[in-house]
C-alpha cells in the first residue's frame, strides 16, 4: 500500500513537474510555426528522457552514489571537469531563463515589466531552498504544476483533426522554413532531454535514501510519469497549432503565446496560461538552482543536501545563493526571456554528448550497477537519440543564426 | 533581420513579421473586447506589435531590395507603417477603455490585413 502511494506521488509529481520554460517556449514555437508536424520530436524526446531518468535513479539506488559522484569517481576530476563545466553553464542559463518564465507570467497579470520582477522572484525562490526540505522543494511545487493539465483539457475543448495530429506523430520534412523547422526539433529536443533533469533525480534519490527495493518506483516514476507528462507538451503544441498556426501567429514573444488558452476557457484561460507558466517555471527553477549546487558541492567534494540545516553545508547554500541571484541579474538586464529560453535549450543539444557519453560508460560498469547494468535497448535508444540531437544541433544552430 | 540574408529573404521573412504581428494585435483586441484578457496585457501587447512594426519599417526602409522585388518592398514597406498606425491608435483606444473606436479600429486593420495578406500571395508568385 504504502508503495503503490510512493508510485502514485511520484507519478503525480513527474506529471505536475514535467514542464519548464523550455518545454512550454518550444512546443508553443512549434505548433505556431509547423502546426502539428513537430509533435514526433516531442515523442523522441520523451523516449529518451524516460530512459535516462530511470538509469539516474537506478544509478543512485543500486551503487548509492549520485550521477556526479560516480561519473568524478570513475573517470577522475580531470575529466569531468569538461561536462561539469559544460553542465554549469547550460543550467546557469536554464535557471535564468526559468527566472525569465516566472517574471513574465507576473508580467502578463500585473503589467508591470519582468524585469522588476526578477529580483523579487530571487528571494522568493531563495528563502523557498534556504527553508525548506527536499520534499516540499520536489512534491509541493509540482503537485501545484498539475494546473498545467489545463492544457490537456483545452485539446478536447478544441477538437482537433485527431488524423493529422497523428500524422503529426510521424518524422517527416518541412516544406518550408527548413532551417527553422530543424532549429525548433533541436531546442525541442534539448528542452526535454535536459541534463539538470537526470542530475537532479539522482541527487533526489539519494536524498531519499534510495535501495535496490525501490527500483520499481523508480522505473514507475520515469516511464508513467515521464509518459504522462510528455502528455501536456503534445498537448500544449497542439493547442497551439489549433489556435495560432490558422492566423498566422509566429511567436516571437510571450505576449504572443498567453492568448492560446483565451480561445477554449475565456477570461480563465488567460489565469490559466500564466498561472501555468508560473508555477511551471518556478518548479523548474528551484529544481535548476537546487541542482546547481549539488553538482558543485558534489564535484567539489562539499557537504550537500537540501534536508540538511544551511549551517551544515554552508558551502552548498552558498552555491545556489549565488547561482540564484546571478540568473536573477540576467534577467533583470533585459535579457529578452524566450530568446535566452531558446537558445538556451538549443545549446543543451549540442553538450548532451559531453554529459550523455560518460553516463552510458557509467551504466555499462559492473563494479557500479552488477547486475542491473544497462541492457541493450537502453544502451541503443539512448545513444542512437542523443547522436541524433547533436547532429541536428551542429547544422541548424549555425543555419538559424547565419540564415537569419 | 540578418545581414547576410538575401533581399528575397528579407522581404519574406520581412512579410511573415508583419502578417504575424498584425494578427496578433488583432487577436488581442478582440480578446480584450469579449473580456477574455485584462486591459494592461491587451495594452502591452498592442505596444509590442506598434514597436516590432515599426522597427520591421525601419528594416526595410534600411535594406536595399533588388530589382524585381523593389516594388514589392516599397509595397511592404508602406503596409507596415500603415499598420503600425492603426494598432497604435488600437493601444490608445484600449488604455481609454473605449470599445466603439476598438471596434471600429480592429475593421480598418482587418482591411488591412487582408492587403497584406493578397500582397504576400503576389510575393510568393514573384519572388
Amino acid at each position: 500500500m504504502k508503495k503503490a502511494l510512493e508510485i502514485t506521488l511520484g507519478i503525480l509529481t513527474s506529471i505536475g513537474g514535467f514542464l519548464d520554460v523550455g518545454a512550454i517556449a518550444t512546443a508553443v514555437q512549434a505548433g505556431a510555426s509547423f502546426k502539428f508536424q513537430l509533435l514526433w520530436v516531442v515523442l523522441l524526446g520523451t523516449i529518451c528522457v524516460i530512459f535516462l531518468v530511470e538509469m539516474s535513479g537506478r544509478l543512485a539506488a543500486v551503487s548509492r552514489h549520485t550521477l556526479v559522484d560516480a561519473l568524478r569517481e570513475r573517470f577522475g576530476f580531470n575529466f569531468y571537469l569538461i561536462p561539469f563545466l559544460a553542465e554549469l553553464v547550460v543550467d546557469g542559463l536554464a535557471l535564468a531563463a526559468e527566472i525569465g518564465g516566472v517574471c513574465l507570467a507576473l508580467q502578463l497579470v500585473t503589467g508591470i515589466s519582468f524585469r522588476w520582477w526578477a529580483l523579487p522572484v530571487a528571494f522568493v525562490l531563495w528563502l523557498l531552498l534556504w527553508k525548506g526540505t527536499f520534499s516540499i522543494i520536489e512534491k509541493g511545487t509540482s503537485l501545484f504544476g498539475l494546473i498545467t493539465l489545463s492544457f490537456v483539457v483545452a485539446v478536447f475543448v478544441l477538437h482537433p483533426p485527431w488524423n493529422d495530429v497523428a500524422a503529426g506523430l510521424v518524422p517527416s520534412l518541412p516544406a518550408h522554413d527548413a532551417a527553422q523547422y530543424w532549429f525548433i526539433a533541436v531546442a525541442i529536443l534539448g528542452a526535454l532531454i535536459s541534463p539538470y533533469l537526470f542530475y537532479f533525480y539522482s541527487s533526489g534519490a539519494i536524498e531519499d535514501k534510495w535501495n535496490k527495493n525501490d527500483l520499481g518506483v523508480n522505473r514507475g516514476v520515469a516511464a508513467v510519469g515521464m509518459s504522462f507528462g510528455s502528455f501536456i507538451s503534445l498537448s500544449l503544441l497542439i493547442v497551439s497549432a489549433l489556435v495560432l498556426f490558422p492566423r498566422g501567429i509566429q511567436v516571437d514573444r510571450y505576449e504572443q503565446a498567453a492568448m492560446i488558452l483565451t480561445e477554449p476557457f475565456g477570461y480563465w484561460g488567460f489565469i490559466l496560461f500564466a498561472a501555468s507558466l508560473g508555477i511551471a517555471c518556478f518548479g523548474a527553477a528551484l529544481e535548476a538552482g537546487l541542482d546547481q549546487a549539488y553538482v558543485v558541492a558534489q564535484t567539489l567534494g562539499w557537504n550537500w543536501g537540501e534536508n540538511q540545516h544551511p549551517k551544515e553545508d554552508a558551502r552548498f547554500s552558498m552555491t545556489y545563493t549565488v547561482f540564484i541571484f546571478v540568473a536573477a541579474l540576467l534577467i533583470f538586464a533585459g535579457i529578452d526571456p524566450l530568446k535566452l529560453t531558446i537558445f538556451t535549450m538549443a545549446l543543451t543539444a549540442v553538450i548532451l554528448p559531453l554529459v550523455i557519453f560518460p553516463f552510458l560508460i557509467l551504466m555499462n560498469d559492473e563494479n557500479y550497477l552488477g547486475k542491473h547494468r544497462n541492457g541493450i535497448i537502453s544502451n541503443s535508444v539512448v545513444l542512437i537519440i542523443t547522436v541524433l540531437a547533436f547532429v541536428m544541433a551542429i547544422v541548424a544552430i549555425p543555419l538559424q543564426i547565419f540564415g537569419g | 533581420m540578418s545581414c547576410t540574408q538575401s533581399p528575397a529573404a528579407q522581404l519574406k521573412t520581412g512579410l511573415q513579421q508583419v502578417a504575424s504581428w498584425t494578427a496578433t494585435a488583432r487577436m488581442a483586441g478582440e480578446a480584450w473586447l469579449k473580456g477574455s484578457v485584462p486591459q494592461a496585457y491587451a495594452a502591452q501587447t498592442l505596444r509590442a506589435a506598434q514597436e516590432t512594426l515599426q522597427e520591421e519599417a525601419k528594416a526595410l526602409e534600411e535594406a536595399l531590395p533588388n530589382s524585381a522585388a523593389a516594388e514589392l518592398h516599397a509595397s511592404l514597406l508602406k503596409q507596415a507603417r500603415s499598420i503600425a498606425g492603426v494598432i497604435g491608435q488600437m493601444r490608445a483606444a484600449v488604455e481609454k477603455r473605449d470599445r466603439q473606436t476598438l471596434s471600429h479600429l480592429l475593421k480598418q486593420l482587418e482591411a488591412e490585413q487582408q492587403a497584406l495578406h493578397a500582397l504576400s500571395k503576389r510575393g510568393g508568385a514573384e519572388l
